[in-house]
Parts: C-alpha cells; structure tokens; sequence
C-alpha cells in the first residue's frame, strides 16, 4: 500500500507578526476618535397644568422666536444669527446675582417657538449654565395634545 | 499570506462600513460649551430626534403614541425616569416640546439634552 509523505507544517511566525502589525498601523491610522456626548439636564415640572400663572419674584422668560431671535421679558438681545449671546449671558450673571441676594432661587421659563432649531434652545440653556442658573422649565411643555 | 492579508482586509473594510451605517442614526446633537460628561449613563431611557422630526426608541421608529406608552411602562417597570434627548441640532423646537410633554406625563423628572462639548 502506498504511503502519503506529509510535509511538516510550521507555523511561520515572523511574517504573520509582519501582518498583524501592518494591519494594526493601518486601523490605528484609519479609525477617528468618537467624541463622547456631554449632558444638559433639566427637571420637568409636574404633570399638572397650570391654568393661571403662579406669581413668582424671580422668575424671567425667555422667549426664543421662529428665525432665533432671543427675547428676554420682552426685550430683544443679541442677534438672531449669532451663537454668541454675550447681551443674555450679562444679563443672566446679573439676575443670578440679585436673586442670590434675596435669597431666592433664579428661575428661567423658556418658551420656544415652533420653528426655533433645537441648536438654539441649547444656546440659550447654555448661556444659563453659564450664569449659574439651575431652575430652567419649559413653557407648554406639559400642554395636553389636542 | 498575501491572501489571508487580503481577505482580512477586505473583512475589516466591510465591517467597518457595516457599523458605520448603523452608528447613532446620523443625528448630529448640539454643541454647548457647559455640557457635563455623565459617569453613570445606566439609568436613563434614550429617545432620539433626527433632523426631520422622527423619533426613535433607542434606534427603534415609533410613533409619538408608542413612545407614550414605552415611557409609561418603562416608568413603572423601573422609576424614576430620566429622559435622554438626543435631538438633532436641526430639530424644530415643537418636536422637542411634544417629546418633553410625552415625557412628562408619562412621569419622568429629569430631562436630558445630549450635546457634543465644545
């Protein structure tokens, strides 16, 4: 009966080491760094909806239009296309700081347009953080679905 | 070798086009200089918006109406509920508004916006 001569197999390290690392440089080289996502929290107020507005002392509304226009307690600040809103946040410092006097809390009532990019809204959350404001609620966020 | 480099390299390329087409729905959040990176990101349901106003439960579509019935039943199988928005820097701000007054009534306390630091 004829016999089959097997070949020894060995494992040839060197050039797979070669590979390994080749590949290693070209994924190294290839992958982009995922940014990791910061938070921006706020408290929802409760789930009952107010039918008359509570009179609170430090209470400012920020309104912020369709084309993102900033209106706070009526007065238009800064400009709409910018993302920059160095007039809200003085402003903001300001009432942060009165409010702290009286020993009560700031709180912020923003009222977004339909419209308004989201971008905005977090401008504008940002710009409170900034000033130190923790009390911001969203006005017509509890509103029934019609 | 050059075989088995090959083949590898084509399984990488692959892969690597597969995950990214299913990585986070192509929703480009915010930018904010003040965002905080969380440490404990185990307690909060995910709800994204993308940039025409559709919602996912994590990466699943649903309707405005099933998203309402998953916090409700999410926030009784495990509350509280903390809420992670993670919209669209386009997103229209009454997207946004109808997802926060699902959320509140479904009865979470916490609102989060995912934003990227600056």
């Amino acid at each position: 009966m004829k016999r089959h001569d097997h070949p020894q197999i060995e494992m040839q390290i060197a050039p797979m080491i070669d590979v390994c690392f080749l590949l290693l440089f070209f994924y190294i080289l290839t992958s982009k760094p995922v940014k990791p996502e910061a938070d921006m929290d706020m408290t929802l107020p409760g789930t009952v909806s107010q039918e008359e507005a509570i009179d609170i002392p430090d209470e400012q509304i920020i309104t912020i239009q369709d084309n993102g226009q900033i209106v706070l307690n009526d007065l238009p600040l800064d400009k709409p296309d910018s993302r920059e809103l160095p007039a809200l946040l003085a402003t903001l410092k300001r009432f942060k700081e009165s409010a702290d006097a009286n020993k009560s809390r700031a709180l912020i009532t923003l009222d977004v347009a339909d419209n308004a990019v989201h971008q905005r809204v977090i401008d504008v959350l940002n710009s409170c953080a900034q000033a130190g404001i923790q009390g911001v609620t969203f006005a017509g966020a509890t509103e029934e679905e019609p | 070798m050059i075989d088995v480099t090959l083949l590898l390299l084509f399984f990488f390329m692959l892969a690597g086009k597969i995950t990214k087409g299913e990585k986070l729905l192509d929703i480009k959040v915010p930018t904010a200089a003040t965002g905080k990176i969380p440490t404990d990101e185990g307690d909060r349901d995910v709800v994204n918006i993308d940039g025409d106003g559709r919602l996912f439960s994590g990466s699943r579509p649903v309707t405005a109406k099933e998203l309402a019935s998953h916090l409700r039943q999410r926030f009784k199988d495990y509350p509280p509920l903390k809420l992670y928005i993670r919209a669209d820097a386009g997103t229209h701000g009454k997207k946004i508004k109808e997802v926060m007054a699902i959320a509140s009534e479904a009865g979470a306390i916490e609102i989060i916006f995912g934003v990227t630091p600056k």
